[in-house]
């Protein structure tokens, strides 16, 4: 638990039912998890804090995921990035490789496989995670 | 004053011909007078010599007097063969001689018979004078010259005899051979003059028949005229016209032919020859029936109808033998040709046909009949002209009739079409409905799939997390009742959406009118793009509503009407730096209105004109159909209602108009 501790994970979407549902699966698993409702004020959070990995939602009022995405490899090309696609009209998953993002999933996703790709993305082994 | 009318020398000719029948005449009066006065002469010379010496005494014997017998017979010799020559040949010439001879010898007899008496010599005086009224020189002359030979030879050898004594001197002679010249002159210069007066009464004569005929012509003429003019209105063709024109122009002259032909040919440059003619009944002219009374193919501008042709002038020959200019070619061996006549009928402004006329015998020029040819062809130039003024305007009239026909046909065939394109438009007016639909949720698919895919991923991650957290231990209930409650609220927000879907998922065409409630409208179609502004910070500002505010109508339609204006005004604001729409409803009287306004900065009137025109669009291409507006303006006219901009408004500021209650609640769609 305590190695997990030292990652800190920044998990922005609009939708505060489920921010605080993600929250709530990797704070259970033992990492540092922060919140934002916008990509301008989740921009301000990675200034403000050692970030290690971005979870965001393209579409949200108030500063997208896609800007977010650009601002943050302006400020530190290092973070990664997971970015959520919703529908069909969505920037495609390939222009949010080609902006940076690490990896994308479609809404709606499954817990387990995000959190799979969390651990994979941060190259934290399962039984690291398991401890 | 010249004649005008015939030929000089035909007019000397009558001249002379009056002259002698009125000089005939005369010697003829003459003549008979002369008879009588020869009888009488013959009577009287022997009532004179029975009363002057009836018996002579010859010794004893008295016996009739020689001259009784004297008288008897030289006076029958001299009165009997004049008479006799008068009464066989009244005015010949040879009589007057005789006459001369005749009477003159009665003066020599009576000269004789009175033995010389003064008296008598008289005789030859009045004699002469009578003579003279024969009007002939050479009478007189005759007359003087026996008068002379007698007296000479008597005055030589028997002097008693003419002058009454035995012996009579040269002188005597002379003094009477004097006297006789004298009445001669006299006498031969009164001839002249009478017969001056003749010969002048005579040409006056000629020159009256001359004139009254050329009156007479001229009337015929003027007839001629008058008849063709009226055969040239009553003639229902030009052929008919033609025929009169020739039995007219034969009737009024001496021509005792006449053919026609028409021009024809593109340029009229050749000649047809009619198939008819006017001839006389009489037998000679039949001749000329036969190969030309054939209808025959036309032919070049040869002859004289082809030289009239030529020239558009009449053509008068006179006489054919001597004119080698002219033959009229192809006649009958039969009949031959020695004058003809030719003019044209002239219609606009051209010769159109030939009149040609023939004549076996010559026919003088006739100057009236030549000149009246040419308003002839005038004349019976109107026939064609009248007849192609006909046939202009039957055929206009026919293609009126035809016309007419043809655009009842055309009407109704476009009234069928209409009527199959008014179908039609109907139905593309349901396909456009429908396609405008589904563009609309092409468009909005994205905000539909963020809208419903935000939810669902939360119910997934919290039920997934319920099912794990019920195996902690201790088990958190009031973390597993928080996420179950969490779950139904956002399972709500999909349903909610779920319902707004049902705008574009059916028709409500067909569906009945019933009571709306405009805030629960108004709140299902926001929730609906509720997604969609939030994401490009659009402020939607809803007016305070009253729940009981409704209105009869088709909740989906209106529902699609709002979601159009909010659609529209989402992209029209989307780069704008103030980004809001503002919903208010209103309720005046018998209407409600809900007036939707953005912060755009209005539509340009130029634009206000067309924005309801189907595919009329300002967005992008692949952006809008240009079918939203138009397609919800019929939605509100359905309901009675009007979709119109407020010109007011500095921003953009739609309104809908809806009636509260409609009149009838199942109404049909105006689409």
């Amino acid at each position: 638990m305590q190695s997990l501790k030292k990652y800190t994970i920044l998990v922005v979407d609009d939708d505060e039912t489920l921010r605080n549902a993600i929250a709530f699966d990797f704070k259970r698993k033992g990492f540092t998890v922060l919140v934002s409702e916008s990509g301008a004020k989740a921009f301000e959070l990675v200034k403000a804090n050692k970030i290690d990995l971005v979870i965001s939602d393209i579409r949200m009022p108030g500063g997208d995921g896609l800007s977010l995405l650009e601002q943050i490899r302006a400020y530190n090309p290092g973070i990664p990035a997971v970015i959520f696609v919703t529908g069909f009209a969505d920037t495609t998953e390939e222009s949010c490789l080609a902006k940076g993002a690490k990896k994308v999933i479609a809404k709606p996703f499954d817990r387990k496989h995000l959190m799979t790709t969390v651990l994979e993305v941060l190259n934290i082994s399962h039984d690291t995670a398991a401890q | 004053m010249s004649p005008r009318h015939c030929k000089p020398e035909t007019y000397e000719r009558r001249i002379s011909e009056v002259f002698s029948d009125r000089y005939v005449n005369r010697v003829k009066k003459t003549d008979r007078l002369f008879g009588f006065l020869l009888l009488f002469q013959w009577i009287l010379g022997i009532v004179f010599a029975v009363a002057v010496s009836p018996r002579t005494w010859s010794g004893e014997y008295s016996e009739t007097h020689v001259h009784i017998y004297a008288a008897i017979l030289i006076g029958g010799l001299l009165a009997s063969l004049p008479i006799y020559c008068i009464l066989k040949k009244p005015g010949a010439t040879l009589n007057r001689m005789i006459v001369a001879v005749s009477q003159i010898s009665f003066s020599v007899l009576f000269i004789h018979l009175t033995g010389g008496r003064i008296e008598t010599h008289f005789h030859v005086f009045g004699s002469l004078a009578f003579l003279a009224s024969y009007r002939d020189v050479r009478v007189v002359l005759i007359a003087t010259a026996i008068t002379a030979i007698d007296h000479l030879m008597r005055g030589f050898f028997w002097p008693q005899s003419v002058y009454g004594v035995l012996t009579a001197t040269p002188w005597r002679a002379l003094e009477h051979a004097a006297w006789v010249a004298f009445e001669d002159l006299i006498l031969i210069y009164s001839i002249k003059l009478a017969l001056a007066e003749l010969r002048f009464t005579s040409e006056s004569h000629v020159r009256l028949e001359d004139k009254s005929e050329q009156l007479s012509d001229e009337r015929n003429q003027v007839k001629l005229l008058l008849d063709i003019a009226v055969i040239a209105n009553e003639s229902q063709t030009p052929d008919e016209g033609m025929k009169q024109a020739l039995r007219l122009v034969c009737q009024h002259s001496r021509w005792p032919a006449g053919r026609a032909y028409v021009a024809s040919g593109n340029d009229s440059s050749a000649l047809t020859p009619m198939g008819f003619w006017h001839l006389p009944e009489s037998e000679r002219f039949q001749a000329y029936r036969g190969p030309l009374n054939e209808g025959n193919p036309s032919r070049p501008t040869i002859g004289l109808a082809g030289q009239v042709l030529k020239t558009g002038n009449p053509i008068w020959i006179e006489d054919a033998a001597q004119d080698q200019s002219f033959l009229v070619r192809g006649l009958s061996d039969a009949l031959v040709i020695r004058s003809a006549f030719a003019f044209p009928i002239v219609a606009f402004g051209k010769t159109v046909a030939v009149l040609e006329f023939i004549s076996d015998e010559v026919i003088n020029k006739d100057n009236a009949l030549f000149s009246t040819a040419s308003h002839i062809g005038r004349q019976v130039g109107q026939v064609f002209e009248r007849k192609k003024a006909n046939d202009d305007l039957r055929r206009a009239h026919d293609e009126i009739v035809q016309f007419n026909h043809s655009l009842e046909e055309k009407v109704d065939a476009r009234t069928k079409a209409l009527k199959e394109s008014q179908q039609m438009v109907l139905s593309q007016q349901q396909t456009l409905l429908a396609s405008a639909k589904m563009s609309a949720l092409g468009e909005m698919a994205g905000e539909i799939a963020h809208e419903i895919n935000t939810p669902l991923a939360s119910i997934h991650t919290l039920s997934s997390q319920i099912e794990e957290v019920v195996k902690d231990d201790p088990l958190d209930r009031n973390l597993i009742s928080n996420m179950a409650s969490q779950v139904v609220t956002t399972s709500d927000r999909i349903a909610k959406i779920v319902q707004g879907l049902r705008i574009f998922s059916r028709d409500g065409s067909n569906d009945s009118f019933s009571a709306v409630d405009v805030k629960k409208l108004v709140d299902e179609t926001l929730s609906f793009c509720h997604e969609r502004f939030k994401s490009n910070g659009t402020k939607v500002q809803v007016s305070e509503l009253e729940p009981s505010i409704r209105f009869d109508g088709r909740s989906i339609d209106i529902s699609q009407v709002l979601l159009n204006l909010l659609n529209n005004a989402h992209d029209a604001i989307a780069d704008l730096e103030e980004k809001w729409i503002k919903i208010s409803v209103t309720e005046k009287e018998n209407q409600i209105q809900i007036r939707v306004t953005d912060s755009g900065p209005g539509i340009p009137p130029e634009v206000r004109k067309k924005i309801f025109q189907p595919f009329f669009t300002t967005k992008g291409i692949g952006k809008g159909t240009g079918m939203g507006l138009s397609i919800s303006l019929g939605l509100v006219r359905s309901h009675g209602g009007e979709l119109k901009i407020d010109p007011e408004c500095e921003n953009t500021s739609f309104i809908i108009c809806l009636p509260k209650i409609q009149p009838n609640k199942t109404r049909a769609t105006a689409a």
